[in-house]
């Protein structure tokens, strides 16, 4: 056992949501294999409240947040606020995050940083992906979401097994690369949209805080 | 910025091009068919634009890479 603790929320009100939740089963499996304790605020678990408690009593080393955001917030269930800039972004402090969510970098992710977080990787425009509603009951098997949810999903995983912020990055740039290289070569009409979110996402992704640490 | 109108036109024609059935999720502004994306480039909203902005940046990348 590691006795680490891996904190995550997983909303499932909206499409976009319910896909970063279910795509998230995989980093939770990988937490427990790795022998971390895993707290999974799942559905309407995912409120403040719950959050901030679980924040306090559990003290997670590893923090990731699935949701919308706006520049100085992060929501959860049916998108009421988790964490502000200036209100509770002080509860980061100590700990490394990962925020799949859109817009969180230039208030939110600079505020925690400053007030003691480890490092906070964040989306600087809306995280986009695109998705076959004929498969939005299984988003795990929605092949043209797989791009961007195996490889955002790279940063947590990277994270996981002990590496640093700048080898998670490393890492979902060379998988996001690895996917632009076979969506270039496919026919279908869709494949430019996919390369163009995909290569939005890989611009998008940064980071405050110090590239060298690790959970 | 603002898309201009050459830009639109190029993103509106290869959208035209897409099935039907594609959905472009966009963070927290929502999940839109092909249709509605071209309605909202249309209409000159701020999706719109920021779906001409995504587009055009990886039309230019073809650029960039000949280069």
């Amino acid at each position: 056992m590691s006795g680490k603790i891996f904190l995550i929320t997983t909303p499932e009100h909206d499409d976009a949501v319910d896909y970063c939740s279910k795509w998230s089963q995989e980093v939770i499996d990988a937490a427990k294999t790795k022998g971390f304790s895993v707290i999974n605020l799942k559905k309407e678990k995912a409120n403040r409240d719950e959050f901030e408690s679980r924040i306090k009593s559990a003290g997670p080393d590893f923090v990731v947040f699935n949701g919308h955001g706006v520049q100085n917030e992060i929501r959860g269930h049916n998108d009421k606020v988790l964490l502000k800039t200036n209100e509770n972004d002080g509860l980061m402090k100590g700990r490394v995050v990962y925020a799949r969510s859109c817009y969180s970098l230039s208030g939110l992710g600079k505020s925690c940083w400053k007030k003691g977080a480890k490092a906070f990787i964040r989306y600087s425009l809306p995280f986009m992906f695109i998705s076959d509603p004929n498969r939005s009951a299984h988003p795990i098997k929605d092949d043209l979401a797989k791009p961007f949810f195996a490889s955002s999903n790279l940063i947590p995983l990277t994270l996981l097994k002990g590496n640093t912020i700048k080898d998670a990055i490393a890492r979902h740039h060379e998988q996001i690369d690895k996917f632009i290289a076979f969506w270039k070569t496919q026919t279908v009409m869709e494949a430019s949209m996919v390369v163009a979110c995909l290569m939005w996402n890989k611009r998008s992704l940064g980071f405050e805080g110090d590239e060298s640490s690790t959970i | 910025m603002p898309a201009s109108e050459d830009e639109m036109k190029i993103v509106l024609e290869r959208l035209r091009l897409m099935p039907r059935t594609i959905k472009l999720n966009i963070g927290g502004h929502g999940s839109f068919s092909r249709d509605e994306l071209i309605k909202q480039i249309e209409e000159h909203t701020e999706i719109g634009d920021l779906v001409v902005e995504m587009y055009m940046s990886y039309l230019r990348s073809f650029k960039e890479e000949i280069k």
